[in-house]
């Protein structure tokens, strides 16, 4: 279980997370949603254990992320929101670089590779130069990156974001696939997209969670209008629905 | 592989990989030579060995090449954002920094390798009667004394490429550090303790490495250079975890 507890973050006098608290277990995926500036990247971060929090806790399996974060990232898969890669390597050997920092053996990384390239329909580019690739290639190599070393914990920011509707069909099954063996997080504006797979949504304004309630919608469209309006700051309805983050 | 063996493969590889490293080498070997052989014409007639002349002129430009080896250690992966990606990887931060320093040293050790080729090599072959004064002892005690300078001067630069997301920035401010502040620091100290040990607080690289080619071996500077750059890559490990370096 990956729990988050009254986190708070501030960049100077300007207070970026206020009391965020949710909890996710294996084979949820929580969707965070919010406007620019809402807070999404900076809590990923926070979840990550590469920003540290003002105040709060991040717990997994009841310890701290914090007291070892070492130990924490090798369960953790992550996709930055800017998709920072290297681009003078080629895809297979950048790839071969992240699977060997993350402890993988080369064999074991080469087997990986193998099998997050076919997940993410990647297996055509893996000799290119990182560089060559399209800002969708790009996308989809670095989920492959984080689907790499099986995470318990997968935090994706924004991993949607560039992509054609039927490349951004395909990624949304690979992340719910993922999902059967790890917590996932993941934040974007696609509304309508997320709503495809997140079992749960919390929607953030200025650093605060205004909804955080569990998909029980059987229709889909009105579940993209409610978040919709919420994101907007349109729903007369503020503030979290259900304590605990939709518990 | 241990995760600092990693990061040092990918970045030797990198840099091996890229035009400007076989540029910095080129400018390197042609900078040096060049106060050679002015050294050489000033020193003619004179008691100066030729390996005490090829220490001083590389050790002039040393500090340059181990700023070049290192401008875009931290600054290029503060600017593409892939230190986020480095930084959420099961490693610890001072992995990161001894990965990333022992790639820039072995670019910077492969440019003062090239250096020493220089009397090795072809002075036996062009200028023989200089070739008579080079041992390979003192050349060898020499490039050892530069090669600790550098690993200082590689410190520095890895020190100020994670201050700076611009390499140029980063290099200014190494060069900066590395040129000014120990001549800085030893005529301030001069001025106001002249009873200080200035025989180890006022050596210049450039002297000590002459000395060292000359079998005058004393052991404080090569403490005082290993030890300060065993300090800038333990503060540069502490100051990647800083807070203010991640919000980028």
């Amino acid at each position: 279980m990956f729990e988050v507890k009254n986190i708070s973050r501030r960049f100077g006098r300007r207070t970026v997370l206020d009391g965020v608290s949710f909890d996710v277990a294996p084979g949820e995926v929580v969707g965070v949603l919010g406007a620019n500036g809402a807070g999404k990247t900076t809590l990923l971060r926070v979840l990550s254990a590469y920003l540290e929090p003002a105040s709060g806790e991040v717990l997994y399996d009841g310890v701290d992320v914090f007291a070892d974060r070492v130990a924490f990232r090798r369960l953790l898969g992550y996709l930055p929101e800017r998709c920072p890669l290297y681009d003078e390597m080629r895809v297979d050997a950048y790839l071969t670089f992240r699977g060997l920092l993350r402890g993988l053996t080369r064999h074991r990384t080469a087997r990986r590779i193998r099998d997050v390239a076919a997940a993410c329909g990647i297996q055509g580019v893996l000799r290119q130069p990182i560089a060559a690739l399209s800002g969708g290639f790009r996308r989809r190599v670095g989920l492959a990156e984080a689907l790499l070393a099986l995470p318990k914990v997968l935090l994706l920011d924004d991993p949607f974001a560039g992509l054609d509707p039927a490349h951004g069909y395909a990624l949304r099954q690979v992340v719910a696939a993922a999902s059967v063996r790890a917590a996932v997080i993941v934040s974007g504006h696609d509304v309508a997209g997320l709503a495809e797979v997140c079992t749960r949504f919390l929607v953030l304004r200025g650093g605060r969670t205004v909804y955080a309630r569990r998909v029980t919608e059987s229709d889909p469209a009105a579940l993209v209008r409610t978040l919709t309006r919420v994101v907007s700051g349109l729903d007369p309805a503020d503030g979290p629905a259900e304590p605990g983050g939709g518990q | 592989m241990r995760a600092d063996g990693v990061i040092f493969r990918r970045e030797a590889r990198a840099a091996f990989a890229a035009v400007s490293s076989y540029v910095q080498w080129a400018a390197f070997l042609a900078a040096s030579g060049w106060s050679l052989v002015e050294a050489l014409r000033r020193g003619e007639g004179g008691f100066v060995q030729v390996p005490a002349l090829w220490a001083g002129a590389v050790a002039a430009w040393l500090p340059f090449l181990g700023t070049l080896a290192t401008m875009r250690g931290f600054s290029a992966e503060r600017a593409s954002g892939t230190i986020e990606t480095l930084l959420t990887a099961p490693v610890r931060e001072a992995q990161v920094v001894w990965g990333k320093f022992r790639a820039a040293f072995l670019v910077g050790l492969t440019g003062l390798v090239l250096a020493a080729a220089v009397p090795a090599a072809l002075l036996p072959r062009f200028a023989p009667s200089l070739a008579e004064g080079v041992s390979p002892w003192a050349l060898g005690a020499a490039t050892a004394a530069l090669g600790v300078q550098l690993a200082l001067w590689t410190a520095t630069g890895l020190f100020f490429s994670l201050l700076w997301e611009q390499p140029a920035a980063a290099a200014a401010s190494s060069l900066f550090c590395c040129l000014l502040v120990p001549r800085a620091v030893t005529a301030a100290a001069a001025a106001w303790f002249p009873s200080a040990p200035l025989e180890t607080l006022g050596v210049s690289a450039r002297e000590w490495a002459m000395a060292a080619a000359d079998g005058l071996v004393s052991l404080a500077p090569w403490v005082c250079y290993g030890a300060a750059a065993w300090c800038l890559l333990f503060v540069t490990a502490l100051l990647l975890e800083a807070r203010q370096i991640r919000t980028g």
